[in-house]
């Protein structure tokens, strides 16, 4: 797959929330032996790290991810919303779990911004991002290869679908507007601002009668 | 290896942070062994010795200078581990050694006289006499200067000592006398200096309460940062303190440093290389940082009006950016 494209996430994330845990299991599971095997020196830094339990918490997914770091058989699993039992915790939205795993965004950037949050042992946190961070690693590949020879077949019915699923996105987020149009706010705004150009047309002309008025009492005084 | 302005000095944490900063523009990268021997010692962080070689046979094969940082204090009575580094170092074929203490100092100029030495800002060398020391005792050819430095001062030391200089361009504010501070020891028995991690990640705690995020470094609360406002590393020197019954930073407040809008200045002042901070962040911070320098750089060197100074704010700490002391108001 060619490594500059992005990955499907809307397509992904719709996928991994309807799929039964089972399924998304055996993927992840998958996922992980194909990324050991591409990359042989991912297993030897996972394994040199402190032992430890790591919860990632896609923030809008109904499950999170454990990974298992320190000692070997490296694992991820799919575990529940509210598991507990971690030694730490990593939180983000689905697309910045992804951009971060593939090396496009910088995790401590993500931590000034508030977009990331972390919890528990900072330490495995800190080891397992730079272990991940020394490779160049691709999701969309490792799913690509995961469909064998049908992975390019794969990829361009998942490239075809999110466009089809932006298009209807695009479509109902127009008959959303169509229906309630965001009219409401504005028209009240001209109408204040009807409101005080007559005031101050009002203002304008009383104004001028006090002025008038001023003046007739200073020509009677003088 | 063609300085084509500035020579641009860039972070390497990780092989594939080195390729990304060689392949981002990069005249030079910097990086460290994995263990206390350098100052950025955390977990998963740096170079083997094969990753080493690696790396300066790719940077060489683009043109670009690798150099390797050994800028912690060794322990009494153990220095092998920085020994070895600078052993390692040689036998690598890096381009320098960046150095800061005496004694390793003098065994790199005994052993591998003819590997390029250069002072790290860890020695904290900010006037002449210092810079002098160095320089005539270990022919130290280049010194990191401390960010404590206004241009002006920095021409001044330039002008007294003739030697080469490389300035912080972009990272940390550091107004702290960098190799001699201790907060981080006092809060959690592990010595920067010598261990090679301010504010060590296994002392790092952080807790989510009601939106606002609580940092503690060996149990003492550093900071709170309230819901939606931007964080800072936990480090004690940006610890938010409660004086006369009101919260703020003391020592300093959590801004970056970025000097891409006086590099002609910098340059002014005899600079010979700019140094970007960053060892420790991900390789996505390389290729946008060391991007935008290179590009600056290159419009500097074109005479090019208007140099591109990009979008770098959201990479610093607190979101914010200042010249820090190459411009100080203050005094």
């Amino acid at each position: 797959m060619d490594r500059t494209a992005p990955l499907p996430l809307a397509l992904l994330r719709g996928t991994a929330t309807v799929l039964p845990r089972a399924v998304i299991s055996a993927i992840t599971a998958a996922l992980l032996r194909g990324l050991l095997k591409t990359h042989p020196r991912l297993l030897e830094n996972l394994t040199r790290l402190e032992p430890a339990i790591v919860h990632v918490i896609a923030s809008d997914l109904p499950y999170r991810f454990a990974i298992t770091v320190g000692r070997a058989p490296i694992t991820l699993t799919v575990v529940d919303r509210i598991a507990t039992g971690a030694d730490a915790q990593v939180s983000a939205s689905v697309a910045t779990l992804v951009d971060l795993l593939e090396g496009r965004i910088d995790s401590d950037t993500l931590f000034f911004r508030r977009d990331l949050r972390i919890a528990g042992n900072t330490a495995v946190v800190v080891g397992l991002r730079n272990v991940l961070d020394r490779e160049e690693l691709s999701i969309a590949n490792e799913l690509e290869a995961l469909c064998g020879p049908l992975g390019g077949t794969a990829r361009r019915l998942a490239r075809a679908l999110e466009v089809i699923a932006d298009s209807a996105g695009a479509r109902l987020a127009a008959m959303h507007r169509t229906l309630h149009p965001p009219g409401t706010e504005a028209q009240d705004l001209t109408a204040d601002v009807r409101r005080c150009h007559e005031e101050i047309a009002a203002l304008t002309a009383r104004l001028g009668t006090l002025e008038s008025r001023r003046k007739r009492q200073a020509d009677k005084i003088a | 290896m063609s300085i084509r302005y500035l020579e641009l000095v860039c972070p390497a944490g990780t092989p594939s942070a080195l390729r990304t900063a060689v392949e981002a523009g990069a005249d030079t990268v910097y990086c460290g062994f994995r263990d206390c021997t350098n100052a950025r010692n955390y977990p998963g962080l740096n170079f083997d010795f094969d990753e080493l070689c690696a790396g300066v046979t790719y940077a060489h094969a683009r043109d670009c200078k690798v150099l390797v940082a050994i800028n912690t204090f060794p322990r009494a009575g153990d220095e092998s581990p920085w020994h070895r580094a600078v052993d390692h170092a040689a036998a690598a074929g890096v381009d320098a050694v960046i150095l800061a203490d005496l004694g390793v100092l003098d065994y790199a100029t005994r052993c591998h006289p003819n590997l390029r030495r250069h002072l790290s800002v860890q020695a904290s060398a900010a006037n002449a006499p210092s810079i002098q020391f160095y320089r005539d005792h270990f022919d130290v050819r280049r010194v990191v200067l401390p960010r404590v430095l206004s241009v002006e001062a920095v021409a001044e030391l330039i002008a007294e000592t003739g030697i080469e200089t490389e300035v912080f361009a972009f990272g940390s504010v550091g107004p702290m006398s960098e190799g001699r501070c201790y907060l981080s020891s006092y809060l959690t028995g592990l010595s920067p200096t010598s261990e090679g991690a301010c504010a060590p990640a296994s002392h790092v705690a952080y807790e989510e309460i009601d939106g606002r995020v609580l940092s503690r470094l060996g149990g003492v609360t550093l900071n709170c940062f309230a819901r939606g406002e931007p964080a800072a590393y936990p480090t004690p020197c940006k610890g938010r303190y409660v004086t006369h019954g009101q919260a703020s930073y003391l020592f300093e407040e959590p801004v970056g440093l970025n000097a891409i809008e006086i590099l002609p200045q910098l340059k002014g002042a005899g600079v010979t290389a700019l140094k970007i901070e960053g060892r420790q962040r991900s390789r996505a911070y390389v290729a946008e940082v060391v991007t935008t320098f290179r590009r600056a750089l290159d419009a500097l060197e074109r005479c090019d009006e208007g140099t591109p100074t990009g979008q770098l704010h959201g990479n610093t700490e607190g979101g914010k950016e200042t010249c820090g002391a190459y411009q100080k108001g203050w005094r």
